[in-house]
């Protein structure tokens, strides 16, 4: 079962990772990093099975794709943002993850600006009529 | 892409730990250094060739990111 894999090789992972650190607490970064990746390239192959699942009910609710998308792209943004600045705190840095966080933020405002303007729009026409 | 990169990096690890050891005790510490700091480019590399790899799949999978 693909739950006991993961498991098992994080324990692994950590158990690793934990000896290292007692000298070179450099590398021990590296290995926690090693082990995310291939854990996320395992998982998105399910992933893209929830994805492609998700847009076919957007699209039998008749919402507009873009939709879809843009909630899709805010999700793999965070998802990355997550994921480094998680790295950077384990490795000590807090200021860095903070960049980072500040970074995801700051690009998903971007990513939804035309969305929030289209609900303004609408909200700003329901009340002219109204 | 498969399980053994990370034992592998957990293996180069382990090994630039032991040399580094193995260099200061005999006397070498400059050697020790250098031994280091080639462990951590290699591993850097392989780690660097993983993220990569990780970010093409989140274009795909999130759709050109």
């Amino acid at each position: 079962m693909d739950i006991l894999r993961i498991g098992a090789l994080g324990i692994v992972a950590a158990v690793l990772s934990v000896v290292i650190r007692q000298y070179r607490p450099e590398l021990s970064m590296q290995v926690a990093i090693a082990l995310g990746v291939v854990v996320f390239l395992f998982l998105f192959a399910q992933l893209s099975g929830i994805s492609s699942v998700v847009s076919a009910l957007f699209r039998n609710a008749d919402i507009q794709p873009e939709y879809f998308l843009t909630i899709l792209k805010a999700t793999g943004i965070a998802f990355i943002t997550e994921f480094a600045a998680q790295t950077c705190k384990d490795a000590g840095e807090g200021s860095i993850a903070q960049k980072m966080e500040i970074g995801g933020k700051v690009l998903i405002v971007f990513l939804a600006l035309p969305m929030l303007l289209s609900l303004l729009r609408q909200l700003l026409g329901l009340m002219g009529q109204g | 892409m498969s399980v053994d990169i990370v034992f592998k990096i957990a293996a180069v690890g382990i090994l630039t730990a032991i040399l580094h050891q193995v260099l200061t005790k005999s006397g070498r510490e400059e050697m020790a250094t250098m031994t280091t700091l080639a462990g951590l480019v290699v591993v850097l590399f392989m780690v660097v060739g993983l993220i990569s790899d990780l970010f093409q799949n989140v274009r795909n999978v999130f759709q050109f990111q």
